[in-house]
């Protein structure tokens, strides 16, 4: 059945005819009613219909689009059309092309990326069977970062046909974040696709597209989110090497923007997933110090209070208090003062460190 | 009742200065939530199956405004209170079907079934679900979280609630990892679900259909190398998750919040039930999840590092905060400042942003905002649960599974 090309509802053509609308009951004394308009009433007096009979068809179908641009946070009529499109045996392929016109439409809703998720999840179990524990035959075990699917145990074709597939997904996911780089669901989803496949070949891409993000906008938290993802997840995991990488990564976006909060909780959050302590990088930082710009940055100093107070516990030294306790009156009277009253119950903290006399 | 965490707080002597600056425009603020309960106007449509959640909004900032029973008519409390239970779904009586299961609790009128009366035989308990109900018909775990809420708020004791069903339906929607739907035809899970499942376990006072442990792990996972929490592991840390996260960790007992050190074993405790104490405590970093939301603070609050503020997270933030106990280091304000700019001088309500429509979510949000802050006219606040403490009272006092 084509679309709604006229002016004429799809309810009233005569394909429809036989079809016993159903009313929403809302009793004599609704709670928060909402000003419908008629196009909506019928529209949903009609899909009601399709549910009750839970009737499978072309016609289901359509109108659960026109009722998915009508609605797109309804909670089930996505489930309805992902019936559908597996008892009719529909071209998955035509259904990506509208999810993407959808996601340029209602970039934020969840359902959305959702169900591209489950689209690409069945094109996949159609190409190749999962080979892991995890495989979907219940549609619960969705949005998992765990792997559906071990790479290195598909066939050639196989491989080809995973590549071409996370390509397009990643490219997908690219262009709408063209829009909104920080697109929560895109990232979420970007996370999903990365991960479904196993440790193929497209993570080493993806550090460098981070890379990319980061030279348009280091300030993009979800970009750095991502690049501790992919360090972290990727094949092999954080190496030493890998983490010196990150390092020097980190510290010269710093120095470009040194009051710039993300590459510093990316700095310390790696230093310490490698299990080094963040006292490693106290040269970097109190060479900050004497950098015009970076002396004013509150991360400058809250990391000095971080390091001096591990010196002061560790070595029990009076003088790393000290120390410690001036960078928390320097960022509470001076360059972070809106949150004065944390800095000062910092400082009042440091004060039971137990201390060598 | 809910556990104050026994630790040093950061509760330090800062005493409630009366607010200077912009005012809060509390009547027009009235006026707003009685309109939204009138009538929503058409672009609400985009929300017609979450109407549960506008109606504990608007009910809920009534509550908070202090003037719920003056505002809303008994004749209207009873009506809405008929209208929700007629929103519940429960077993078939004659047949009931463990295939049923996931559908049980509340949901909305949408999908067409017919509206519940009490009649002279018979009770309005909700919907039947039997050959007639579909998936479609389902409930849903957020409605049936505000439902809840809702009912007490109108003055109901929940001797209506179908609890096991409720019960039954959790088992079916927490995941292998311990993260829940929402609902058998939207498998997308997250945060928000775990924190409805956690709100509705401790209104039931059973946590019997939640396995803890996992529930325990899907939290922990998801704390981010930020500090804050995601929605699920490895995603973004965010303001929303980390309230849903931290507000669930606390309705199971603040051990989570506690250092494990200072937990030690009560008289009468057995030695299993310390050590499932012990292990919940330190669960979190809570150093940093305190410094993570301090930090999201710019005027307002943002909901992720580097990204505008908005209304809602004064009270996701604030409240994750208020519920480790360190709300008294929060910039009171700064924080009243922005919440005084984002009310729709026309309309009343809160809009995300400054000169920006208001929706009732928002504006719930700013109020218990300014709750936590100990606004005047504004009724104090319970974190946990999102509710003012006289509606926590309420619950522990009068209704069926607490008193």
């Amino acid at each position: 059945m084509a679309e709604q090309q006229d002016d004429v509802p799809f309810y009233q053509k005569p394909e429809w005819a036989d079809v016993v609308p159903i009313p929403q009951d809302d009793g004599p004394n609704p709670l928060v009613p909402i000003a419908y308009t008629r196009e909506y009433s019928t529209t949903m007096d009609y899909f009601r219909a399709m549910c009750r009979a839970q009737e499978k068809s072309e016609r289901a179908l359509d109108l659960t689009k026109i009722v998915i641009e009508l609605s797109p946070s309804h909670y089930t009529v996505w489930y309805y059309r992902q019936q559908l499109l597996k008892e009719l045996n529909k071209d998955l392929k035509d259904e990506l092309e509208w999810i993407e016109w959808m996601v340029n439409e209602h970039p934020k809703s969840y359902q959305i990326w959702h169900h591209r998720q489950v689209v690409v999840g069945r094109i996949a179990e159609s190409l190749f069977p999962s080979t892991t524990s995890t495989t979907t035959t219940t549609p619960t075990t969705a949005q998992s970062t765990e792997a559906a699917f071990s790479f290195d145990d598909l066939s050639e074709s196989q491989k080809t046909a995973a590549q071409e597939l996370v390509k397009s997904e990643l490219e997908f996911i690219a262009e709408s974040l063209k829009d909104d780089t920080k697109n929560y669901h895109a990232w979420s989803y970007r996370q999903w696709v990365l991960a479904h496949f196993g440790q193929g070949p497209w993570w080493t891409g993806e550090l460098a597209y981070t890379e990319e993000l980061l030279e348009e906008d280091v300030r993009n938290n979800s970009a750095w989110n991502q690049r501790y993802f992919v360090v972290t997840n990727g094949p092999g995991g954080l190496t030493e090497e890998g983490l010196q990488r990150e390092v020097q990564f980190a510290k010269s976006k710093i120095e470009k923007t040194p009051s710039n909060e993300s590459p510093w909780v990316y700095l310390t959050g790696v230093l310490r997933k490698a299990n080094h302590s963040v006292t490693e990088i106290k040269e970097f930082c109190e060479g900050l110090l004497s950098v015009p710009r970076a002396n004013f940055s509150p991360f400058v100093h809250a990391t000095l209070l971080d390091i001096y107070e591990v010196e002061a516990k560790e070595q029990r030294s009076a003088a790393s208090v000290e120390k410690a306790k001036e960078e928390a009156i320097m960022l509470a009277e001076k360059v972070d003062s809106i949150r004065s009253k944390y800095w000062n119950w910092r400082k009042t903290q440091l004060q039971k460190i137990d201390i060598l006399a | 009742m809910l556990a104050e965490p026994a630790m040093a707080t950061t509760q330090g002597t800062t005493t409630n200065k009366q607010p200077s600056g912009p005012t809060f425009q509390r009547e027009k603020h009235i006026q707003y939530f009685k309109r939204t309960l009138q009538m929503l106007p058409e672009p609400y449509t985009s929300q017609d199956t979450f109407r549960m959640t506008l109606g504990l909004f608007a009910i809920g900032g009534l509550e908070l405004l202090g003037v719920l029973e003056e505002a809303i008519s008994e004749a209207n409390r009873k009506a809405w209170i008929e209208w929700i239970y007629s929103q519940q779904r429960i077993p078939s009586k004659d047949s009931p079907s463990e295939d049923d299961d996931a559908l049980y609790g509340f949901g909305g009128p949408f999908s067409g079934l017919a509206f519940q009366e009490n009649t002279d035989g018979r009770q309005n308990l909700g919907c039947e679900c039997d050959s007639h109900t579909t998936p479609y018909d389902t409930a849903h775990l957020t409605m049936t979280y505000t439902a809840l809420l809702s009912l007490i708020m109108l003055g109901d004791d929940l001797s209506r609630v179908a609890k096991e069903p409720i019960l039954k339906s959790l088992r079916k929607l927490q995941q292998p990892n311990g993260c829940f739907i929402p609902c058998i035809t939207d498998y997308e899970p997250d945060m928000r679900f775990v924190y409805c499942a956690s709100a509705v376990s401790y209104i039931l006072n059973d946590w019997s259909g939640v396995d803890k442990p996992a529930l325990l792990n899907f939290i922990r996972e998801s704390q981010t190398y930020e500090h804050g929490f995601a929605q699920s592991p490895r995603h973004e840390a965010h303001g929303g998750t980390t309230y849903c996260a931290i507000a669930s960790l606390g309705l199971m007992g603040g051990d989570a919040f506690l250092d494990q050190r200072t937990i030690v074993r009560q008289e009468g405790e057995t030695e299993s039930a310390f050590e499932e104490r012990r292990a919940r405590a330190g669960f979190v970093d809570l150093e940093g999840t305190r410094r993570w939301c301090l930090q999201r603070q710019t005027t307002g609050f943002q909901g992720r590092t580097n990204k505008p503020t908005d209304t809602c997270y004064s009270f996701w933030i604030g409240g994750a905060v208020a519920a480790i106990g360190s709300f008294d280091l929060v910039n009171f304000e700064c924080n009243r400042g922005f919440l005084m700019e984002t009310q729709h001088k026309a309309f009343g309500g809160f809009g995300k942003w400054v000169d920006t429509y208001p929706d009732v979510l928002h504006s719930y949000m700013g109020i218990a905002s300014l709750a936590l802050m100990g606004e005047p006219g504004i009724r104090p606040l319970e974190p946990l649960l999102n509710i003012s403490k006289r509606m926590q009272e309420r619950l522990y006092n009068e209704t069926v599974f607490w008193k």
